[in-house]
């Protein structure tokens, strides 16, 4: 039994966890010890901490010739600085006699050189990183560098310029640029995203929610929908771009918007919106963002955001039939890396001029439908904050059984507080309830279930009463 | 929406990120137990400093800032690899995180210190040190190419760390009183 009291034992501990092919066993053990002791906290924490020193005073025995250049590009490219100057023009002793001069120098060097590598180096390629991955759920593709198509992206990845496609329903990602800008992206989305001089964001299609930092004078962010131009300087707000119209919300600060059909312009201050058609006899006019409603009724085909629009007949009506889609199965499956086909459907619920809707802790999603098979059925939500960006996915599961009548359909609703974050993934709030829902969708794995969604309509108590009392 | 700054960082800053760098860089390093994601966090750490830089009040301590701002970092770092297998469980590594922010704040006079006790060390075993913590080789890699046991080497790193420190440990305690 080995004596935990004991700081060797922790670090001999330490250093076994650490190693490449630790066995799960080892690092519990390590974790269950810093976990409960904060002596063994500290212990660690100066062992590491002095491991860094150690390496880095090791590593700087050559370090000046090894940063020259990135401190040259950094302090070329960015604002010059007397302390740069100085470092860059200081001469340098060798490592034998070093003084606190040259420490000084090569300190600073070392700084610069970690900002350059982060920042700037890249800067000097033409195909130069313009934004990393911040957080990624579900399906992307990636098309750039050159053509490159990358189906898999993963948090962290480095991107340059290109276009990032949505596949899923329940896929969003969050882009982060490099001066810090946030680009989130959701649902069935299609972007293109360049940073030449200049930010210029494509939205050929779906939902982005952008959070821009503020943008060098002269240089406005560019967003291009089919309908509509945008410029921004520095702002929070969400655009949902159809073919035929987009919406811009904006949240702080301030969007100047184009219709591209006429070329009229307007200005969209905080907490106002706009909607932007093609069609030119529509207003296009600047107006304090809609008070929020508690209830929605789906209107297909129009709302369609995924799925194979049915025709009805006479005493058969049309419907939303799922439509197959490629999918990757996720880590957190723990099962072998492949490509899997759900059934999808999908309804947007903001867009055009519609007010936005908000879900109340009372509501319920009802839903109406067929289905050939009995199947468990994924139900999901996409929300934003109230007057904010993008608040995360929410679903419910819920076995839908076949109907002894084939032509009877299944009638379920869905208390909106039953909806939970997927616990594989990150969790902005525990329930969707006081959010903003932006579109709803289905999900059936394993094969097609003949699943087909007639009616969509969020209900709710109170707007249950309300209709009572004016009956 | 952030009220970072586009202005250039003074030299006073720019004194202050160098001279911590290596307290900055064991920091990230003791809340996430691996370098490589440390080097990681450390970068996007770096990079929010100098974006902030105009919010640092000189007359306050710089690392305690820096800490704060590279605690908020390691968080996000922690929140994005959540799905990959690490040395430390994220609960773990906020409170290593939590423990760091205060008792690695003399982190910098300690590296002062260890800059001299290196210069003690045997060529030899500055070399051992520089393969394992510069160049990243494992125990099991330095040991095969010595031909020697995986535990010999950990053993010989072990005898040179705790020397290191009671070295820091002494030369830290007779600045102090000189």
């Amino acid at each position: 039994m080995k004596d935990m009291n004991d700081p060797l034992e922790i670090i001999r501990l330490l250093t076994l966890a650490r190693e490449p092919d630790a066995s799960v066993k080892t690092r519990a053990q390590l974790n269950e010890l810093l976990r409960g002791d904060e002596r063994a906290r500290k212990i660690t924490s100066q062992f590491l901490a002095d491991e860094a020193s150690i390496a880095l005073s090791l590593k700087s025995d050559n370090i000046a010739e090894l940063i020259d250049d990135d401190v040259r590009v950094f302090a070329e490219f960015g604002e010059r600085s007397a302390a740069a100057r100085e470092a860059m023009d200081r001469p340098r002793p060798s490592r034998r006699n070093s003084t606190s001069a040259f420490r000084w120098a090569v300190g600073i060097a070392a700084a610069f050189a970690l900002l350059a590598g982060s920042l700037f180096l890249q800067l000097k390629k033409p195909d130069a990183t313009i934004m990393r991955v911040a957080e990624v759920e579900g399906l992307l593709r990636w098309t750039g560098d050159g053509g490159r198509v990358v189906d898999s992206l993963e948090t962290g990845a480095q991107l340059g310029g290109g276009t990032l496609e949505s596949l899923g329903s329940d896929t969003w990602a969050r882009l982060e640029m490099n001066d810090g800008s946030q680009i989130t992206i959701s649902g069935q989305s299609m972007v293109t995203i360049a940073d030449f001089r200049q930010k210029e964001i494509r939205l050929r299609r779906g939902i982005i929610s952008a959070d821009v930092e503020p943008q060098p004078a002269g240089k406005p962010m560019i967003i291009y929908t089919p309908t509509a131009r945008a410029e921004v300087v520095g702002t929070q707000f969400n655009v949902v771009a159809e073919p035929f119209s987009t919406q811009l919300t904006v949240n702080e600060g301030s969007v100047q918007v184009t219709r591209l059909v006429d070329g009229s312009v307007q200005d969209v201050p905080a907490d106002h919106q706009v909607v932007a058609s093609m069609e030119e006899q529509t207003e296009f006019k600047t107006h304090r963002r809609l008070d929020h409603v508690v209830v929605w009724h789906g209107s297909m085909p129009e709302d369609i955001g995924y799925g194979k629009w049915e025709a009805g007949s006479i005493g058969y009506p049309g419907g939303l039939k799922a439509a197959p889609m490629f999918w990757k199965t996720p880590k957190h499956w723990k099962k072998p890396d492949g490509r899997i086909v759900l059934h999808v459907t999908a309804l947007k619920v903001a867009a055009g001029d519609r007010p936005p809707v908000q879900l109340n802790a009372d509501a319920r999603l009802r839903i109406r439908g067929r289905i050939d098979e009995a199947k468990t059925v994924h139900f999901g939500l996409t929300t934003h904050r109230p007057k904010g960006g993008f608040a995360g996915k929410y679903i419910v599961e819920e076995t839908i059984e076949t109907k002894a009548d084939a032509g009877e359909w299944f009638d379920v609703e869905l208390p909106v507080k039953n909806f939970k974050p997927d616990p594989n993934e990150r969790k902005f709030f525990d329930s969707p309830v006081g959010l903003e829902l932006i579109d709803c969708w289905t999900v059936t794995f394993d094969g097609d279930a003949g699943l087909q969604i007639v009616d969509v309509t969020l209900i709710s108590e109170e707007s249950e009463k309300r209709s009572q009392q004016e009956k | 929406m952030t009220e970072e700054t586009n202005a250039a960082p003074g030299d006073e800053f720019i004194r202050q990120l160098t001279e911590h760098q290596a307290a900055l860089h064991g920091y990230v390093l003791s809340a996430l137990g691996d370098p490589h994601e440390a080097k990681d966090a450390l970068q996007r750490t770096n990079v929010v400093l100098w974006k902030k830089a105009a919010k640092w009040d000189p007359n306050s301590r710089f690392l305690s800032w820096a800490f704060a701002v590279a605690r908020f970092e390691v968080l996000a770092h922690i929140r994005d690899r959540q799905r990959d297998r690490h040395i430390f469980d994220t609960d773990v590594a906020e409170m290593m995180a939590e423990t760091g922010e205060t008792s690695l704040l003399n982190q910098t006079e300690r590296y002062d210190a260890l800059q001299s006790c290196l210069g003690k060390l045997r060529d030899t075993d500055r070399s051992l040190l520089s393969a394992h913590y510069v160049v990243g080789k494992t125990l099991r890699e330095i040991s095969e190419e010595a031909g020697r046991k995986a535990g010999a080497v950990r053993i010989q790193i072990m005898r040179l760390r705790r020397a290191l420190a009671e070295c820091i440990g002494h030369r830290i305690g007779t600045e102090g009183n000189q």
